[in-house]
């Protein structure tokens, strides 16, 4: 018999009167001391069983076996005690609150009526010294790094004596450098007895480091491999059920002239403090210009400037010749640049206008009225009709709310918009987060399309392999600078990896 | 000289209902709920207070009255908004305009009045302030122990910043937000129990006269913290002092522009604290695990 | 039954509950509710004169339901109806009823500048909030009561009937020139023509945010102003120009209180009663749509003119309405209960 630290049999999970099935019947064994991944599409099903083992979430039926015993997990406190704990995407930890604080939320040490706050910066001083983990215990957490942040998430459930360790997606947020330092911390964990549960879907991720795998589907467990003997093309197969094309053909096209130029842009962030700095890059027609980096590095704050967002402190940017810095949105858009926003559900639309008009926002005065006054809502009918037709986005019905289609309809959806704008320069930000493995072939190949038309692209990723699978170019910023320029033929991950970290090559 | 003094004495009782009022609306949005509906917490407050004065003869239990009248507002409002996530202004406009019809109604019904009560027993006073007033103060002080040194008030403010993650260490949002909101009404029916037992000794229609809203303005300019809440109720309660001093001494100047006052310098506080005010982080928005 | 089904039956019950409740308050007090209840209704619909009454009432609050909605529909909450009303009331007694001048004082251009004063009164709160973030809940309620300070100045100084010295705080009447026609002169009840245009505003609104490009763009920037941004929407400019429509519309109430004749054609104490909150209340039951704001408007204005004939009959006093009222809003406030009990019964009988 194998030793099983934890056994989840037909665990079955639904929402809303059972309408909504989360988890089907999934069964999973983690085997004492081994690095399980747990990888699947947005939507398969795994963060909800992960939730339903940290206790967040009671199981509609099936059971938990921890060590061989049952257990009855009731809520995140019974299973911080039976040993679970788990360390989140987005961090749970509050922004306000110091090192300290957050750490003993939950289980405070009182000196009578009071707080103990001595005593809690004392826990936090043993547990990292046990752990080989530095961190200062007064220190407020929106002061902190990313990678710190995540530190401190991880000594959270170590106080409280977590030995099944559960991370969900660990490195989504973390340059090379952390990514590789986390791996460090893991290995550790694991020497000192801890078992570790991660999602992912990074699929290289995932075959460097586990020990076994395990797939979910549409909230049903498809498939379980042992890591020795898994490839890429098997796992994706098994997370979408049939056969997934990894790279995109690039269309043959001959770059033109440089209709893009920035230079010496300098925008400060949110913090008044500089963002972006003296950054400088063309772009030529009908090429494809990949911006890499770890979220952080300075690009978000690039594409708001370029697209009338934020403020550019000093700095040229200009398309075509004319020069767009300090213009409104709406004068770029008319200029000719049209945006994939990063965050779709915040700035590309707005979730309770119905499919139809989502195909107007944006372009509603330019395209869908005669005469700026009136909307031409029978002009949008036919248009809308026949984009979702033309890109095959289900339902197929124009009156649907933009915000009940799926990650990958929607992304569509906006990417088709902005393609259709008159424009000679579209950056898209983050274009496949969250979207499906399926969804990620068909955006990928409308935005290499724009080469043969002898538009210019920008493509801002924290994907890697995304980056290397469109660009013609690449761009590596790290703390607000551009780093290094490569041309695609002379860039490696490796390489890449270096830049993002702020190496020299 | 002695202007001076009965303008300071004027200054901290003119500020107390206030200033309770807003320390009542910290306890409430500090975890993450907002609530407009002090204005009509404080109203009920002030009724029930006069009216439970009356018919028991004794002001001290009048103030209990006061209390439980708002804290019964409170649990309304922290029903509609937690338990049952609905929109939070809403549910508290909806309270105000209850309490303004409920107040006249009783007024006619109890009394066959409709602008005030009559004259009821009210409290004992020291230096012309009566006793609510130090109970209001020690309160708001005792507020700021509470908010920075103990769990509860740990707690809260973890509540009110990312209500998720204190959920993953177990803490029972809903309960903490109920806490928060029924603490809101309590305070907010001190403040209006002030009005009509304490400073006054009956309950005359519309008394709060707007101080629950400027209550949230001084929650707003004081930063949400006790101190911050502390100063600009104390500034507030100057302008309504020093209005009536002025009116006493300068001639000429209609009246009502002097009442404005008060109203036109909480505008003006609120367009100077422009972008260094930042509410509680989930402040309005119902608690949704299922929303991560 | 969908949630669209189911938003709709909300204020329907909202109504009947309260009403249901009205009636055992009626019963506790001694009195028989179905009699009560049928003297509210012929007090409010039976004869001519009572329809009269009923829609001169609804007509101030069809026009502040609808300011309350348009603010709405931008994201925005617009308390301060009452004060803009006011403002309104102010500028067309102070123009019809002293400037002498008949190319101004004609009644079409007083309801202009009562609108505009509506507006500016609005736009405040608008600019504010639009270019400093300032919260448009307290501005316009502090507004409120700056208005209703200079209402208290306007009626004892400068608007006087008689001067300062005057026997009343009230304006002399208004210029024949600025008084809009009756509508049914033969009932000696003042409906005028002020209700039409309260209808023609209904569907003017109604129109705007179907079919124009201003009310695509205002939808947008209350749903979501980050999206709008991005997508070239001017946003700020949004926000003040909402402020600003929602302020005319409760300026038109206020001058049709002066202008109507509902007051001898005089400002005086008290007439804008409390128009500018109930059009809160119209706007929340009317679930935030121009027509559901009109029928509102005359429900709660029926139990208004009922109410009087309800207390003129039995012992009732006709404070009950404001009773019923609030606990009406209460329930609308609630809706989400509503949707929790009824999703229940459905899970039950599945």
């Amino acid at each position: 018999m194998t030793n099983y630290i934890l056994e989840m049999k037909n665990m079955r999970k639904t929402f809303l009167g059972g309408k909504v099935v989360a988890n089907d019947d999934i069964t999973l064994n983690i085997v004492k001391g081994e690095k399980h991944a747990i990888v699947g599409e947005n939507g398969a099903g795994k963060s909800t069983l992960m939730k339903i083992l940290n206790g967040l979430y009671t199981p509609t039926s099936g059971t938990i076996s921890l060590n061989g015993e049952v257990a009855d997990i009731k809520g995140p406190g019974e299973a911080a005690k039976l040993g679970i704990g788990m360390v989140y995407q987005h961090f749970m930890l509050v922004p306000t609150l110091t090192v300290a604080e957050n750490m003993i939320l939950g289980v405070e040490p009182t000196k009578g009526m009071n707080l103990d706050i001595k005593k809690a910066r004392e826990d936090v001083r043993k547990v990292s010294e046990k752990y080989g983990l530095a961190i200062d215990p007064d220190a407020i957490i929106s002061d902190l790094s990313v990678g710190i942040q995540q530190r401190v998430e991880i000594l959270k459930i170590l106080f409280k004596g977590a030995n099944l360790l559960i991370f969900d997606e660990p490195t989504a947020v973390l340059i090379p450098q952390e990514v590789k330092e986390l791996y460090k911390i893991m290995d550790n964990l694991i020497e000192e007895g801890k078992t570790i549960i991660f999602i992912s879907h990074k699929l290289q991720e995932v075959l460097d480091i586990s020990d076994n795998i395990t797939v979910i589907r549409r909230g049903k467990d498809v498939a379980n491999f042992e890591t020795k003997d898994a490839t890429k093309q098997k796992i994706a197969n098994a997370m979408v059920g049939r056969p997934v094309l990894f790279t995109t053909e690039k269309p043959e096209v001959t770059i033109g002239d440089k209709i893009v130029e920035v230079k010496d842009l300098e925008v400060k962030n949110n913090k008044g403090l500089p963002a972006v700095k003296k950054v400088s890059f063309d772009i030529r027609a009908g090429e494809v210009f990949g911006v890499a980096g770890v979220e952080g590095s300075g690009q978000s704050e690039l594409v708001e400037a370029m697209t009338g967002l934020r403020k550019i402190e000093s700095g040229a940017f200009t398309l075509n010749g004319e020069n767009l810095a300090g213009k409104t949105p709406r004068h770029i858009t008319l200029a000719g640049l049209a945006h994939v926003p990063e965050d779709r559900h915040a700035r590309a639309a707005v979730s309770e206008f119905s499919v139809r008009d989502t195909f107007a926002f944006g372009v509603h005065r330019e395209k869908f009225t005669k005469n700026k006054i009136l909307l031409d809502v029978d002009k949008l009918e036919r248009e809308a009709d026949f984009f979702m037709e033309a890109h095959d986005i289900r339902p197929r019905g124009t009156k649907t709310a933009f915000g009940k289609l799926s990650g990958g309809n929607q992304q569509k959806i906006i990417v088709a918009r902005e393609l259709e704008k008159k424009h000679d320069l579209i950056i898209a930000s983050q274009p496949t987060r969250g979207v499906d493995i399926g969804a990620i072939e068909a955006i990928h190949k409308l935005i290499l399309e724009e080469k043969k038309t002898g538009k210019a692209v920008m493509v801002v990723s924290a994907e890697l392999s995304e980056i290397l699978n469109l660009s013609d170019r690449i761009a590596v910023m790290c703390g607000g600078e551009i780093t290094g320029i490569l041309d695609r033929k002379d860039a490696t991950e490796e390489k890449i990896g270096i830049l993002m970290a702020g190496g020299k090559l | 000289m002695s202007i001076f003094i009965s303008l300071i004495l004027a200054t901290i009782r003119q500020a107390a209902p206030i200033l309770i009022t807003a320390i009542g609306g910290m306890f409430s949005e500090l975890t993450g709920v907002v609530n407009i509906g002090l204005e009509g917490m404080m109203l009920m407050g002030a009724f029930s207070a006069a009216v439970v004065s009356y018919y028991t003869g004794n002001p001290y239990v009048g103030i209990l009255g006061g209390m439980m009248a708002g804290g019964i507002m409170a649990l309304l409002h922290a029903i509609l908004s937690i338990k049952y996530k609905g929109n939070q202004v809403v549910s508290g406009v909806a309270i105000n305009l209850f309490a303004s019809g409920f107040t006249v109604f009783m007024l006619r019904v109890l009394f066959n009045q409709s602008g005030n009560t009559p004259t009821v027993p009210k409290t004992a006073t020291f230096f012309g302030m009566s006793i609510i007033v130090f109970i209001i103060y020690i309160i708001a002080f005792a507020s700021h122990w509470f908010i920075y040194k103990t769990v509860w008030g740990l707690r809260m403010r973890a509540v009110g910043e990312h209500p998720l993650a204190a959920d993953t260490v177990g803490i029972n949002v809903l309960k903490v937000r109920y806490f928060g909101v029924i603490m809101s009404g309590l305070l907010a029916g001190l403040g209006g129990a002030y009005l009509s037992i304490g400073a006054l000794s009956q309950f005359t229609k519309e008394m709060s006269a707007g101080r629950g809203f400027i209550a949230l303005a001084a929650l707003v300019f004081g930063k949400w913290t006790p101190g911050g809440v502390l100063g600009a109720s104390l500034l507030f309660g100057f302008a309504d002092a020093g209005q009536t001093l002025i009116q006493q001494y300068v001639t000429g100047v209609p009246p009502q522009f002097i009442q404005m006052l008060p109203y036109i310098l909480t505008l003006l506080a609120l367009a100077g604290v422009v972008g260094k005010a930042v509410a509680p982080a989930s402040s309005g928005k119902p608690y949704d695990k299922s929303d991560s | 039954m969908n949630r669209k089904l189911q938003g709709l039956l909300v204020p329907i019950l909202a109504v009947f509950i309260a009403l249901l409740l009205g009636a055992g308050i009626i019963g506790y007090l001694g009195e028989n509710p179905l009699n009560a209840y049928y003297y509210l209704f012929t007090g409010a619909f039976d004869g001519k004169r009572a329809i009269a009454r009923t829609l001169l009432e609804a007509t101030p609050m069809i026009f502040t339901g609808l300011s309350v909605m348009v603010a709405f529909k931008a994201g925005l909450f617009n308390i301060g109806a009452q004060g803009q009303v006011i403002m309104g009331g102010l500028a067309a007694a102070a123009v019809g009823a002293f400037v002498h001048n008949i190319g101004i004082n004609n009644v079409f251009v007083v309801l202009i500048i009562a609108a505009a004063a509506g507006f500016a009164w609005a736009g405040i709160a608008g600019w504010l909030k639009a270019k400093l973030g300032v919260h448009e809940v307290i501005s316009t309620i502090m507004l409120n009561y700056i208005a209703l300070n200079f209402e208290q100045y306007g009626l004892n100084y400068p608007l006087k009937a008689g001067g300062p010295m005057g026997p009343s705080p009230q304006t002399p009447p208004v210029f024949e020139a600025s008084r809009l026609a009756m509508l049914m002169p033969d009932t000696k009840v003042a409906l005028n023509v002020g209700f039409i245009i309260a209808v023609i505003a209904v569907i003017v609104i109604w129109f705007m945010f179907e079919k124009t490009i201003t009310g695509y763009e205002i939808k947008a920037v209350g749903l979501n102003p980050t999206a709008s941004e991005n997508a070239g929407i001017n946003v700020k400019w949004r926000i003040l120009f909402a402020m600003g429509i929602a302020g005319s519309l409760s300026g038109l109430a206020g001058a049709e209180r002066i202008l109507g004749g509902v007051g001898q054609y005089t400002y005086r104490q008290g007439i804008m009663g409390s128009y500018g909150f109930d059009g809160i209340a119209v706007a929340l039951l009317g679930k935030n749509t121009p027509v559901g704001a009109l029928f509102a408007a005359i429900l709660f204005a029926a139990l208004r003119t009922g109410g009087r004939s309800m207390q003129f009959n039995t012992s009732i006093p006709s404070q009950i309405i404001i009773i019923i009222q609030a606990i009406i809003i209460l329930l609308i406030a609630a809706e989400n209960m509503f949707h929790s009990i009824l999703d229940k019964k459905k899970k039950v009988s599945n």
